[in-house]
This record gives structure tokens, C-alpha cells and sequence, in this order.
């Protein structure tokens, strides 16, 4: 056993350095206007690590993932989940290189079980994230003359989801949920424009601030197909989307609606295998762009495995492997930026039942079809959840 | 092995250790977020910048010009020129207070004053103020006098033979930085003895010629009057400084007819479509502008400029480069005097306005940058006019103008603005 306890702790105390050395590399002093971030922002699809772990394909099947309500069902303990996700990202531009790092807290869920095999969970989750920073040369025409100019803007913000749902499992061949969402948040551009003649001209600053709000309902089921088999899907409606501008609704369009289903083998012990897909209607979020913004709908695939491995006081070291091909919604152009992920994780019980903790590390690759533009991405996830 | 040692702290080192571990760079990290970037744009940063707006237009509600400045014991220089086509002046100097006694050498007993010896006017100068390279004379009179002491044409007319106090003879351009000029010692002697005051009036005859005298230091006239007390020369000459006072005036009053200049010949009045900076006496101008509340209040100014057409003067120097510094006037619209309206403005470097640098022989149009003052109209009061007001530099030390077309000139030369502004727009959605 003390031979186990330190193999894991040399193969954690690995991951830790990975992560120090991940999260306080000095980063190159210029970063993007990422493919993923284009639009409304990326959609962080904020999951559990668990989930994350697996490139998102648990996403219809884990509990602490706010997709299908009707996972919720058979909670058998409160968990309190938290986690974290830093992205380290990459664009490519011809030859130049543009690191960024963006911090996000995509996930924090809460479930409680009541009788019946229902349980009742909230979460808070990131839903699409446009933060970053760009600083580029341009140009202006003053009195016929092209001036050079050094243009700056900052984007910070979030549009995050807020879901209350509930879960019922009924016997052992069926569950069915509901929630609620309200989708809602704020992106503050800030701009700043210099010339280089800066005798004769001042300088621009210039702060715009939106905020959304807009509300979507889910209802998801899962059902028993055969031993060790079963079918999920869930279907989320959205409703109105508005994007506020001080006080007056400057765009409408609607929540984009969800639906998604999976196929889930755990006929094996200990082990779990998922396939799936979702398409997204984020074409809904179109009449809130302004035609620069191509809002596309999006077809995601996955597949993932959890299977048990090596033991740890007497509980399972779950490892988690999984791809995903998913297609990110916004564009400017008719073209959709395709994006490839490849993922792994671990799950490491602590103090037996009362506590877990997760990790994910996540390979993502973007790119857009007739640009030489691309994208790669670390995303590692680091999650706890915790059953008091 | 009981419950309560199976959850010993012992056996929970081990995890917390490695969440410890893996905690820690992550909180790091997030002190770390570095989102700055910038390569692939334009191709990939939709939010397109509005463009830049140029105007020009007529926004001179009212212009005038202002003449008489520098007020009276503001200036901290005057000209005494002879210059029969273009300038003539003259200065005044009061000693209100002359001392009367001294300490003799040795006893330290207090004397009266009974024989003055060795009597100059010592007038501090600015050589780069001198002009005339042949040989001028400066007299020097007693211009004191019972009635009407600060009526110009009273004083010009004491500058006779019968009250000449003395001469000094002197090529302005070889000068060094002080001129002592001698003073009758019989009418000193006689002010002393009678406890009375002298009042000298300067000017420069003969050849054409300029001096600039410096005024004040630091409030206190430059100009002092020098004698020995008696003939004996192992005295320290007294040294008196000029200073006057007028019955129920204000220090301020007082301060300004310490030293002060009488123009005998100027400045031209500038026409009905002129406004004139500079000249002797001075002349300020005062621009009041209408700008569009679009501009100034939703709008980033980044470039403002204002445009005036100059015209050629022909008065004092006009080869010389002059400088134009700006004046902001801060008074509000209840104050409608525009001479007290310039009173009141405040320097322009206190707006970051910087001064231009013009010759007053050029003509064509000029461009004034006034972009700083421009961008702070919009914290204005509505009730504080949107105005600038210009003055020349060395204002009543030197004789060059310069000339414009006002607002009733032709429209081509009428002053105006040129801004170049960024419109307010919600540019945050994509």
C-alpha cells in the first residue's frame, strides 16, 4: 500500500509541477483575437471535470454536469462540486505565435437528494466567455491623410447559466428531469485608439458595457435499453435572449435551443463508455450580431471511457480518456471554426466516500476552413467535489 | 485499528499535501491571466472602429480685441524706445520715500543728510531687448508734480530743460545688463533737505533705439536710486527702491505706478475685421466659440485646431518670431466685460494649451493647437462660455503684433475651427 501511496504521489506531484509549470510560464507578450473567442465568445460549456475529462461526452450522463436534468435522478448523497480551468491558448498567424492565458471557473453545482429517487440541483456555469485583449496597428483618415494609429480594446465578460433542475429515477430502467435556466451576464469593451503624432492629436477611450439576460427550460431522460445499456437525451428550449445596453434592449434573439443525446455501456464493472452528440441552434443568438458576426449552428460528436484503475485506500483511481469533434458558433465569414479535442483525467477518491478530487487535461484544436489562422489549446481542470 | 484512528490526521497528510501541492499553482495562475493579443486582426476582430469625423466651421460667436496691457505694475519688463516711425515711449519712476539721515562711521550716531555725492538712477536692463547701433542719450527728468501725477499728457509735459535731472550717453546694442544714469546732485540734496520725493521720467532722444528695462523682481521694482550720504567716500552709498503711494488706492494701484511707461507713439487701432496680439500697448484677443454639444459633449475630440488667417503687419519688428500663448477664460456668461473677462482668464499651460510661434511680416492661414482645450469644454459648466483668449509673449516689452481677420472679414479668412472627433458609439456587441 505505501508503495501505491507514493507511486500516486510522484505521479500527482508530475501533474502538479505540470500545472506550475503551465500556469507561471512567463507568456509571450502578445496574445489574440482567437478564433475562439469570436462573436459572443467562446463557449466554454462549463462541465464537470469529470465530464471534462472525457472531452465532454459524460456530459448527458454525470450529474454534476448541468445538461440532462434527468442525471440528477438516484442521487443518493449531497455532493458540492467546484472547480477550475485555466486555458492556455495558442493562435498561429503565418509565422507568429500568440500565447494566452484565461482563467475561468466554469462549474459550480450543488445536488441534494430527496426521497423517491428524485434529487434537486443547482448550478452556476460558464456558457460563453469573451475576455481578451487585442493591440494591433491601424490606420485613420484625418483630413484626406492615412494617419497610423495603435488601437487597443479589452473585452471582458461572460454570459453564464444559472439552472435549477430536478431528477427522478424511476425504478431502475428510467429517469426523466426538468430545469430552468436564466442565462445572464455583462461584456464591458473598452477602447483605446493613439496616434503616433501625439502633439497634434489626443488619444481615444471609449467604454461600451451590454448586458444579457434570457431564460431556456430542459428536459432530459435516460432510458435502460438492455443490461449494462442505456439511452439519454435531453432537449433545451430557449426563450428570449436580450442584449441591454444601459436600460434599453438594444438586440433580441433567443437562447440558443439544445438537443443532445448519448449511449452509454457499463456493462463492464467499473468501467463506463459513452457516445454521443448535440446540435445547437446558436443561429438563435443571429439577431443579436451585428452582420459582422456569423452566428452558425453547431453539430458536436464525442465519445468517452471512465474505467477503473488502481486502487487507492481501497477505492478505485478512476481514469478518464475522451475525443470530441465540435464546431464553435461564431464566425466571420460563412465558415465555421472546427475544433478538435482530445482529453484525459483522473479521479482520486479522498477520505473514502466524503470527498473527491478530479483532474483533466484537455488537447483542443481550432481552425477555419480557408484562413491559415489556427488555434491550440491546454485546457486543464481541476475539480472538488465534496459529500458532506 | 478504531474509527477514530482510521481518520487520524496521519492518514490525511498525504491528500492534503497533494491538494496543497496542486492548489497552489493554480491560485498562481490566476494571478497570472494574460489575455493581451492583437496578430490576427483585423481578419478575426469583428468589432469594427467608427471612423474618425473631420469638420471646419465658423464657431466665432464674438471676437474682440483688447488694448492696455499689460495692466500697470503687471508687466515684469518695459521698453524705452525711440523709434520716431514705429515706437516711442517713456518710464516713470517714483521714489515716494527718500531716506534722509544716515549712521556715521565710527560713533554710529544717527546725522542728518546735508551733502549727497555720487547721485544715480541704476535701471537694471534685458540686453536681449536692445536695439541701435549708434550712439543714443537717455535723460532723465523730475516729473514730480502737485496735481494730475498720472495724467499721460501732465507728465509729458514736465520733460522740459528747467526740470533735467541728468544724461546718460550710450550705444543700446553695446550696453551691458545695467545703465547708471547721474543725477543732479543740487536737486537731490534739495528733495532730501525739503523731506520731499522724486519722480524721474526717462527718455531716449537722439539716434533710433530700444532698451528693455526690467521692472520688478519678485514684486519690488527693479530700479533704485544710489547716493552717498555725504561727500566722504568711505560711505556706503544709500540705496533706496521705488515705491509710491496714492491717496485711497490699493497696494495693487500702488504697486503699478512704481515704474510704468507712457507710449508717445504705437500700436495702429486694428480695423473693423481685425483682431490684433501684441503690439505697444498690447493687444489681447478674445474668441468666444458655439460648438455643437455633439462634438463636445458626445463626441472624443482628437484633433482641434484653430484657424486664423494672419495679415502682414507693418508695426515694431516684424521679422522677429513671437510667440502667442493661449489664455483660457474661466468666468461664467454672467460676466459679459470682456476686458474683465481677460482679467480673469487663467494661463493656458494650466489647460496644456501651448503657445505657437508666428512672424508677424507672414500672412496666409495659421493653425492654433487647441485640442487640450477643446476636450475640456465638455467639464465645463454650461453657464462658462467655450472660449480662448491670446496674448503675444514678452506683452509690453516688445513692439511686434500680430495681425488676423476677425469674424466680419470675408468668409474665406474668418477664424474657425477644425476638429477632427471620434463619435460615442456602443461598438460592444459583436
Amino acid at each position: 500500500m505505501s508503495r501505491q501511496v507514493l507511486s500516486l504521489s510522484r505521479s500527482l506531484a508530475l501533474v502538479g509541477t505540470a500545472v506550475l509549470s503551465t500556469a507561471i510560464a512567463p507568456s509571450a507578450l502578445l496574445a489574440q483575437g482567437s478564433l475562439g473567442a469570436i462573436g459572443f465568445g467562446y463557449p466554454v460549456n462549463g462541465v464537470s471535470t469529470r465530464t471534462a475529462g472525457t472531452a465532454g461526452a459524460f456530459g448527458e450522463i454525470d450529474p454534476l454536469s448541468p445538461i440532462n436534468p434527468a442525471s440528477l435522478g438516484g442521487t443518493r448523497n449531497t455532493v458540492l462540486s467546484a472547480q477550475a480551468e485555466p486555458e492556455h491558448r495558442t493562435l498561429r498567424v503565418g509565422d507568429v505565435d500568440e500565447k494566452t492565458l484565461s482563467q475561468r471557473i466554469p462549474l459550480l453545482a450543488v445536488v441534494f437528494p430527496a426521497r423517491g429517487g428524485v434529487a434537486v440541483g443547482f448550478s452556476a456555469r460558464g456558457f460563453l466567455d469573451r475576455s481578451y485583449t487585442t493591440r494591433s496597428t491601424s490606420s485613420a483618415v484625418v483630413d484626406g491623410r492615412t494617419l497610423p494609429t495603435i488601437e487597443q480594446l479589452s473585452m471582458r465578460g461572460a454570459i453564464g447559466d444559472i439552472r435549477g433542475a430536478v431528477g427522478w429515477q424511476i425504478g431502475n430502467w428510467a429517469r426523466l428531469g426538468v430545469g430552468g435556466h436564466i442565462f445572464t451576464g455583462e461584456n464591458t469593451a473598452i477602447r483605446e485608439r493613439a496616434f503616433a503624432d501625439t502633439l497634434q492629436f489626443g488619444s481615444t477611450l471609449d467604454s461600451s458595457r451590454v448586458t444579457y439576460i434570457g431564460t431556456a427550460v430542459t428536459l432530459g431522460g435516460e432510458l435502460r435499453l438492455l443490461k449494462g445499456l442505456s439511452a439519454s437525451g435531453s432537449y433545451r428550449r430557449g426563450n428570449g435572449f436580450d442584449a441591454r445596453i444601459r436600460d434599453t434592449t438594444r438586440a433580441s434573439g433567443t437562447v440558443p435551443s439544445r438537443l443532445g443525446g448519448a449511449l452509454r455501456y457499463d456493462g463492464i464493472a467499473g468501467s463506463t463508455f459513452v457516445v454521443g452528440a448535440e446540435q445547437i441552434r446558436w443561429s438563435d443568438m443571429q439577431p443579436m450580431a451585428s452582420a459582422r458576426t456569423t452566428a452558425n449552428d453547431a453539430l458536436n460528436v464525442y465519445g468517452g471511457a471512465e474505467v477503473a484503475g488502481p486502487r487507492f485506500r481501497g477505492l478505485p483511481i478512476l481514469i478518464r480518456a475522451g475525443y470530441a469533434r465540435n464546431q464553435l458558433p461564431f464566425s466571420v465569414s460563412a465558415e465555421r471554426v472546427a475544433e478538435t479535442r482530445v482529453g484525459g483525467g483522473l479521479g482520486v477518491p479522498i477520505g473514502r466516500d466524503a470527498a473527491s478530487i478530479d483532474f483533466s487535461l484537455q488537447r483542443a484544436t481550432r481552425s477555419l476552413p480557408g484562413s491559415s489562422t489556427t488555434e491550440s489549446a491546454w485546457l486543464l481542470g481541476i475539480g472538488i467535489q465534496v459529500r458532506p | 485499528m478504531s474509527e477514530g484512528n482510521r481518520w487520524s490526521r496521519s492518514r490525511w497528510r498525504g491528500p492534503l499535501l497533494l491538494l496543497t501541492w496542486l492548489a497552489a499553482p493554480l491560485i498562481t495562475a490566476a494571478c497570472t491571466e494574460n489575455l493581451e493579443g492583437g496578430a490576427a486582426c483585423p481578419a478575426l476582430c469583428p468589432e469594427q472602429a467608427e471612423q474618425f469625423r473631420d469638420t471646419t466651421f465658423e464657431a466665432v460667436a464674438l471676437d474682440s480685441s483688447v488694448s492696455g496691457y499689460p495692466v500697470l505694475g503687471i508687466g515684469t519688463s518695459l521698453l524705452l524706445a525711440n523709434r520716431p516711425d514705429t515706437l516711442v515711449t517713456r518710464t516713470i519712476m517714483r521714489f515716494d520715500v527718500l531716506t534722509t539721515s544716515f549712521l556715521q562711521n565710527g560713533t554710529g550716531a544717527i546725522d542728518t543728510i546735508t551733502a549727497v555725492d555720487s547721485v544715480f538712477l541704476k535701471v537694471p536692463l534685458d540686453t536681449t531687448g536692445r536695439r541701435g547701433a549708434s550712439p543714443v542719450t537717455i535723460e532723465a527728468f523730475d516729473v514730480d508734480t502737485a496735481a494730475g501725477d498720472t495724467v499721460p499728457a501732465v507728465l509729458r509735459s514736465l520733460f522740459r530743460p528747467d526740470r533735467r535731472l541728468g544724461s546718460l550717453a550710450i550705444t543700446p546694442a553695446t550696453t551691458g545688463d545695467t545703465i547708471r544714469i547721474p543725477i543732479s546732485r543740487t536737486v537731490m540734496q534739495a528733495k532730501i533737505s525739503a523731506r520731499s520725493r522724486l519722480r524721474v521720467g526717462l527718455r531716449m532722444v537722439g539716434n533710433a533705439g530700444q532698451l528693455r528695462l526690467r521692472a520688478f523682481t519678485f514684486g519690488v521694482s527693479a530700479t533704485t536710486l544710489q547716493y552717498d550720504p555725504v561727500t566722504d567716500t568711505t560711505y556706503r552709498p544709500i540705496v533706496v527702491t521705488a515705491q509710491t503711494t496714492l491717496p485711497g488706492a490699493s497696494e495693487e494701484v500702488n504697486t503699478a505706478y512704481t515704474t510704468y511707461a507712457l507710449t508717445d507713439v504705437g500700436s495702429p487701432p486694428p480695423g473693423a475685421n481685425t483682431l490684433v496680439v501684441g503690439g505697444m500697448p498690447a493687444y489681447r484677443t478674445y474668441l468666444r466659440f458655439n460648438v455643437p454639444r455633439r462634438i463636445t459633449d458626445s463626441s472624443t475630440i482628437v484633433r482641434a485646431d484653430l484657424l486664423l488667417t494672419q495679415q502682414p503687419s507693418r508695426f515694431g519688428d516684424v521679422g522677429d518670431t513671437v510667440a502667442v500663448y493661449p489664455l483660457v477664460p474661466v468666468g461664467t456668461e454672467a460676466v459679459t466685460d470682456v476686458r474683465r473677462i481677460l482679467d480673469l482668464a487663467a494661463d493656458g499651460a494650466l489647460s496644456r494649451v501651448d503657445s505657437t510661434r508666428l512672424v508677424p511680416r507672414d500672412s496666409g492661414q495659421r493653425a492654433l493647437n487647441v485640442l487640450a482645450l477643446a476636450r475640456s469644454w465638455r467639464t465645463l459648466p454650461a453657464s462658462v462660455p467655450r472660449a480662448l483668449a491670446l496674448r503675444i509673449g514678452l506683452e509690453g516689452a516688445q513692439s511686434s503684433e500680430l495681425r488676423f481677420f476677425s469674424s466680419e472679414a470675408a468668409p474665406a479668412v474668418r477664424p474657425k475651427l477644425r476638429i477632427t472627433f471620434l463619435p460615442k458609439s456602443e461598438f460592444v456587441l459583436p
